[in-house]
């Protein structure tokens, strides 16, 4: 059984080695990894190869943050995906092909195993891509940052995962169409899909978690502002009886207060998250679960990077020395996006986005997204065995 | 239970495809171990769907039997069977060593076996010089016998090879020929499914015809053929040959002429001839200098050379015929789609479908 697992598994390599895919993935990884490299930082700026151009400091976990939207967000998530995809999802159409899948299914090997084995072999080219770009993030982060991440291996199990909910997907569409094309254009139609479900997902849960944020932010103002007022007419009645000057003065400052108070109260009324809103959200959630948590799954490579405070460091000033200078802006990833309601700062939708995630259980952004990569496999799976060839 | 003696032993093979489309319907169809088998038929007759089904690549609607020893379609029998499918197409980066070690690898043949085995293979097929060149470089018969090799790599005891000599030059035919003798020296059995009736014959112990989805004819070549063997006696050119021949079997032997021949018969002599029978039913059939007796008795011909001799009849040559593989094919397939138009043409009458 070894023996033809392993004879299928070094087939796909040299498929892979002959179409110049296999290297060509692995150097624009390290090409990839050597610009990131570019980029350091020290105990007072961030650097670009020997030098200072930038003049600013910039924090270790900082750096982290980068390394986190760039690379982790901006290649895996995109580029080095499609690649991989680009690279594999010729598996089952090149095997399917006539003349061809009569000698391996004339083997003593199952339809079944003889699937599986093919599906294998695709996440074992990612797996070693992705090995190899863990070794040297790992490398770039500890000597270009100071940061030496053990955590960082966590992107192998973590990256193959969230590429095996888009190989189930391209699987399936590869058996069913027998056209390689096809395959891919179709999965990457579908992985648009998700994203989309996901947009939509993660820019109402910021709303509503802003507005609410907001909303107790106004309701404590407006608590204040109650004890100030109350405080006020206690000093009033108390001082301003028989002295006008003084009488009138509390009078204005307690009108100005129940002015504020008001505007507080309207603003706080616009924070309410609306009923139409909270069900939408609630809706695409709902939806979401039946589908691959493609972003939330590479996301939890922040979870193992990021600890709490490191979030809590990111969203203050660097320290004393560098209270002048400004912090990097969050990124696109952690940060702003589209402005809030309310106009919060990216540091706190930084913040918010975080703990959005962070409240989702790994359950059940891992374990229903392999439910679905099951459901596509097995339908895949009985279709392959199933068919006339 | 299982025949031992039978490599392969269908029953009822049925195999309808979408669309109701009926490839096979019913096959029954037996290979003896060590014999060299040929399956035969036109176009469309379903050879290779039921090589498919033998070999388990496809799944077939109804199948009973057994190949060797094991149900139809269990994987368990391809452990000691090799295939060579039609228009196989191999990966092309792969090296012609490095095909034949991939295929053994999936036949669980072991590493250091694997390697030895290619070597053999490749040398027998006569592809050593060829063997480190990637396989995108060949050509079509450089692939065949490739394919064969393939096809050997588990060192199987069934061999079943589909239209194994396709594209192959004519001394790489012979080659590939002398291959499958020596399969049938060593004791396996080889199943050829080919288009090339010639080849069929010259190393076919049996041979199977397959017309629309049945088995129409089963058989070594001796069997299928015997009602139509007979004896051929050529004489000297006379002016009317015909006629000459005519008078002296009606004179001498009391022959009839002018009566109708038997349909197989009538298939496989010229439709032109002359025919008629002796008082004891041999059929008679006579063409310019040719005559042909419904025989395969040499006693029954030594009146007929004797009525010949005694009306003066100069004889040229006597020849024993027997079909061809040719023969019965056209026969076969001439007869089945006759029936096929027949059936067509009383179907269209019953439904009111003639002209008016």
């Amino acid at each position: 059984m070894m023996t033809q697992t392993l004879a299928i598994l070094i087939d796909a390599y040299r498929d892979l080695q002959a179409r110049k895919l296999f290297w060509t993935v692995v150097i624009l990884n390290i090409l990839a990894m050597a610009v990131f490299a570019m980029f350091g930082t020290n105990d007072h700026a961030l650097t670009f190869l020997w030098y200072e151009p930038f003049g600013r400091f910039l924090k270790p976990v900082d750096y982290k943050i980068l390394y986190s939207n760039i690379v982790v967000g901006i290649w895996f998530t995109w580029i080095a995906t499609i690649l991989a995809l680009v690279s594999t999802a010729g598996i089952f159409p090149d095997l399917l092909t006539s003349g061809s899948i009569d000698l391996y299914l004339a083997k003593p090997i199952s339809h079944l195993r003889l699937f599986f084995t093919k599906y294998l072999a695709g996440l074992v080219f990612v797996a070693l891509q992705v090995t190899v770009f863990a070794l040297m993030s790992f490398l770039v982060l500890g000597l270009r940052g100071g940061l030496w991440e053990p955590g960082l291996f966590a992107a192998i199990p973590l990256v193959l995962v969230f590429f095996s909910y888009l190989f189930g997907i391209c699987a399936l569409l590869g058996v069913w169409t027998r056209s390689t094309v096809a395959a891919l254009l179709l999965t990457l139609l579908a992985w648009g899909g998700i994203w989309a479900v996901d947009f939509v997902d993660k820019q109402s849960g910021r709303a509503i978690a802003m507005m609410n944020q907001q909303h107790e932010m106004q309701t404590r103002e407006i608590d204040a502002l109650d004890t100030q007022i109350a405080h006020e007419e206690s000093l009033f009645a108390s001082e301003g009886s028989g002295n006008d000057a003084l009488a009138a003065q509390h009078a204005e400052h307690i009108a100005q207060l129940k002015q504020r108070r008001e505007r507080a109260v309207t603003s706080s009324d616009r924070m309410i998250v609306p009923g139409t809103l909270a069900t939408a959200q609630k809706v695409v959630y709902n939806v979401k679960s039946f589908v691959p948590k493609t972003r939330e799954t590479l996301s939890l490579l922040d979870r193992v990077l990021f600890k709490d405070k490191d979030l809590q460091q990111a969203s203050k000033p660097a320290d004393d020395t560098a209270a002048e200078v400004p912090t990097p802006a969050p990124s696109p990833r952690f940060g702003p996006g589209r402005g809030p309601p309310g106009g919060m700062s990216g540091t706190s939708m930084t913040l918010v986005q975080a703990q959005i995630d962070r409240q989702r259980s790994i359950w059940w952004i891992i374990g229903t997204s392999l439910l679905f990569e099951a459901a596509c496999l097995a339908l895949a799976a009985w279709h392959f065995c199933t068919r006339d060839f | 239970m299982s025949d031992p003696d039978l490599a392969i032993d269908l029953k009822k093979v049925t195999k309808v495809y979408k669309r109701r489309v009926r490839a096979l319907d019913g096959i029954e169809m037996h290979v003896r171990r060590g014999e060299v088998f040929g399956l035969l038929g036109p176009n469309g007759a379903g050879k290779s769907t039921l090589v498919k089904i033998i070999m388990s690549v496809t799944r077939p609607t109804e199948a009973g039997g057994h190949v060797l020893g094991h149900p139809v379609g269990s994987k368990a029998s391809l452990a000691k069977a090799g295939y060579l499918p039609e228009h196989c197409l191999f990966p092309r980066y792969l090296t012609g060593r490095q095909t034949l070690e991939f295929f053994a690898a999936l036949s669980n043949v072991g590493k250091a076996d694997r390697k030895k085995q290619a070597s053999e293979l490749l040398e027998i097929v006569g592809m050593t010089r060829w063997a480190d060149a990637k396989v995108a470089t060949y050509s079509k018969g450089m692939l065949q016998r490739i394919g064969v090799a393939q096809a050997l790599v588990n060192n199987p005891d069934l061999v079943i090879l589909d239209e194994p000599t396709d594209g192959v030059d004519p001394a790489g035919r012979r080659e590939i020929r002398d291959v499958l003798l020596r399969l049938k020296s060593e004791g396996r059995t080889v199943f050829i499914n080919s288009h090339l009736l010639s080849e069929l014959e010259m190393i076919c112990d049996r041979v199977a015809i397959l017309v629309a989805g049945r088995v129409v004819q089963q058989g070594t070549l001796d069997e299928l053929t015997v009602d139509r063997q007979s004896f051929s006696i050529e004489i000297a050119a006379s002016a009317d040959p015909t006629s000459l021949l005519k008078s002296a079997l009606e004179t001498q032997l009391k022959a009839s002429f002018n009566i109708t021949v038997p349909p197989k018969v009538g298939q496989v002599l010229p439709s032109t001839a002359l025919t008629g029978a002796l008082p004891d039913g041999t059929w008679l059939q006579v063409k310019d200098a040719l005559l042909r007796i419904g025989t395969t008795d040499v006693a029954l011909v030594q009146p007929v050379i004797d009525a010949l001799r005694a009306a003066g009849i100069v004889i040229r040559r006597i020849t024993p015929v027997r079909p061809s593989l040719e023969d019965l094919f056209m026969e076969a397939v001439g007869g089945v789609e006759g029936s096929h138009q027949a059936g067509a043409a009383i179907g269209a009458r019953n439904s009111g479908g003639t002209r008016p």
